[in-house]
């Protein structure tokens, strides 16, 4: 998929970094942006807005983004439940490192994410790579 | 006369990484209203005791001081931003002391910034 063309939700609850966040998605091109403040907004608004992809803080209030992929994983609708989703947060620590990947993330980048990074980490979570074929 | 050259602020880093000029000064009034709110805000935290809530604060703070700032004033916040996830009140207490009247310079020179920006400087 072409990054220009993606649907990205951005889950963020501090505005400086929401706002860093969307303009350096339109650098990359993407336009067709949607942003949140918490957890529980960005679940109640995904079968909504459909987004291809989903950047999303940990620590937030009331619902962090931990808790909000947990959720979206459990989903009965598969098509929601597999959307990919970026990990981005000034908490690089092992334990929220730790707690975050076993939830199928595309990536977890540490804030503030530079323009490279972000653009490698959107275009392998929409273009994953193909599986090995088992024999 | 022209003004002294910022000590904590960076405005070609900011630039770099934001993109252009509007877009900058823009988040730059943002930063001037959170780091209005916030630098008084710890400190008061602190002084009730609601460390988590304090730790909070910093946390954002250590999030997007990096787009703006000069790498030591930056160490700086994650070093007290850590601190303040499992020390005592009268430690962190000390420690956000010390690093209080950098992000006030901080805000100094993002006011002047933005001074400038008005002024059409």
């Amino acid at each position: 998929m072409d990054i220009k063309r993606a649907r990205v939700l951005v889950v963020e609850d501090e505005k400086i970094m929401s706002t860093f966040i969307m303009g350096n998605l339109r650098r990359l091109g993407i336009l067709d942006l949607f942003a949140v403040e918490n957890g529980a907004v960005a679940l109640r608004e995904v079968p909504t807005i459909k987004p291809d992809l989903i950047l999303t803080d940990v620590h937030m209030q009331p619902m962090g983004g931990i808790e909000f992929v947990r959720k979206l994983r459990a989903s009965a609708h598969s098509q929601l439940a597999n959307i990919p989703v970026i990990f981005l947060s000034a908490d690089s620590s092992a334990s929220t490192v730790g707690e975050a990947l076993p939830l199928g993330v595309a990536g977890y980048l540490v804030k503030p994410p530079n323009l490279t990074a972000l653009n490698t980490k959107i275009e392998l979570a929409l273009n994953p790579p193909a599986a090995p074929k088992a024999r | 006369m022209s003004s002294p050259s910022p000590t904590y602020l960076d405005t070609h880093l900011a630039l770099e990484q934001i993109g252009d000029t509007d877009a900058m000064n823009g988040m730059l009034a943002m930063l001037q209203e959170s780091l209005t709110r916030d630098i008084p805000l710890v400190a008061q935290l602190l002084g009730n005791g609601q460390i988590v809530e304090a730790n909070r604060v910093l946390h954002a703070l250590k999030g997007f001081v990096p787009i703006f700032c000069v790498e030591s004033l930056c160490a700086h916040v994650v070093q007290v931003e850590a601190q303040s996830k499992d020390s005592q009140s009268t430690t962190i207490g000390a420690a956000y002391a010390a690093l209080k009247p950098e992000l006030e310079g901080l805000l100094e020179e993002v006011n002047a910034h933005l001074q400038q920006v008005d002024s059409g400087v």
